[in-house]
């Protein structure tokens, strides 16, 4: 029987509309008054605080650099501020956009990375160290490390919820 | 702490509806919930002692992605939005940061698992 060819799935924020914006604090009230009037998703919103977070650094990547090797250990975790990526898992091919967020639960779960990732433009990201962010969330009030916790397990698919490295 | 306290659910108990706005977040300390899909009333995740539910208070004005219903009698805190933003403004800065990029990460997989 012939298989019908079927595109890929695609995650990627609605940039083009988040750069209209122009608000300083993503969660001050003139830009929650914003969000509501052009009806800006969840994760349109979380994609906002990152792209403004500054404090976070930024890498490049040029068009054919491979972001993530499905199977490797997870050193940084990128956010994806900008460009296109063709991504795989075990099963399944996947494009990736903007608000594309590579390696963090694994990371933190000390898992390897889900996606072999590369770069099909220019690729600008947010990344955080692993190390760093595994070190921040020591000693942090039991229900955001609960919190964190399920959306790491949620997130890989896992039943037993990952216990931070000490 | 303000906005924090102390709650108890029974079985099969609607704590929120798809769609709500999202004003707390659950830490469960004994008992479980489950969270449904609107869209087909299917269950997708089980959340159970040390886990966490409702994560979409952390914007204001947020709303709901998901039903939760007490599977089995279930006691634990809920924390108010408020204090929830404001427990985490007291954190590291890159603790706002982790979590905002783990909410994104858990976006991007529920809508890669919905679409693959």
């Amino acid at each position: 029987m012939a298989t019908q060819a079927r595109a890929p799935a695609h995650f990627s924020v609605n940039l083009a509309q988040l750069k209209l914006l122009g608000v300083d604090n993503p969660l001050s009230r003139d830009a929650v008054e914003l969000y509501d009037v052009h009806g800006l998703s969840t994760q349109d919103r979380l994609f906002f605080c990152l792209w403004q977070n500054s404090n976070l650094p930024t890498r490049v990547f040029n068009p054919g650099d491979t972001i993530a090797m499905r199977g490797d250990r997870v050193h940084f975790a990128h956010v994806v501020l900008s460009g296109d990526m063709a991504a795989s898992d075990e099963n399944d091919n996947f494009t990736f956009g903007a608000g594309s967020v590579i390696g963090l639960a694994e990371g933190m779960a000390v898992l390897p990375h889900s996606f072999t990732v590369t770069a099909r433009t220019p690729v600008t990201t947010r990344f955080i160290s692993i190390g760093d962010a595994q070190h921040a969330l020591t000693g942090i009030n039991a229900g955001l490390l609960g919190l964190c916790r399920t959306a790491i397990a949620r997130t890989l698919g896992l039943k037993a919820i990952p216990e931070q490295r000490k | 702490m303000s906005g924090f306290a102390r709650v108890q659910f029974k079985k099969d108990k609607t704590i929120f509806s798809a769609g709500d706005l999202a004003d707390k977040l659950y830490v469960v300390e004994q008992g479980a919930i489950q969270l449904l899909d609107p869209r087909f009333s299917q269950p997708f995740a089980r959340v159970a002692q040390g886990e966490a539910f409702g994560e979409q208070c952390f914007l204001s004005q947020g709303v709901r992605s998901a039903t939760a219903v007490v599977l089995e009698d279930a006691e634990g805190i809920a924390i108010s939005g408020e204090g929830f933003r404001k427990l985490l403004a007291s954190q590291s800065p890159l603790v706002t940061s982790v979590f905002e990029a783990l909410l994104l990460q858990l976006h991007m997989h529920n809508t890669l698992r919905r679409d693959a």
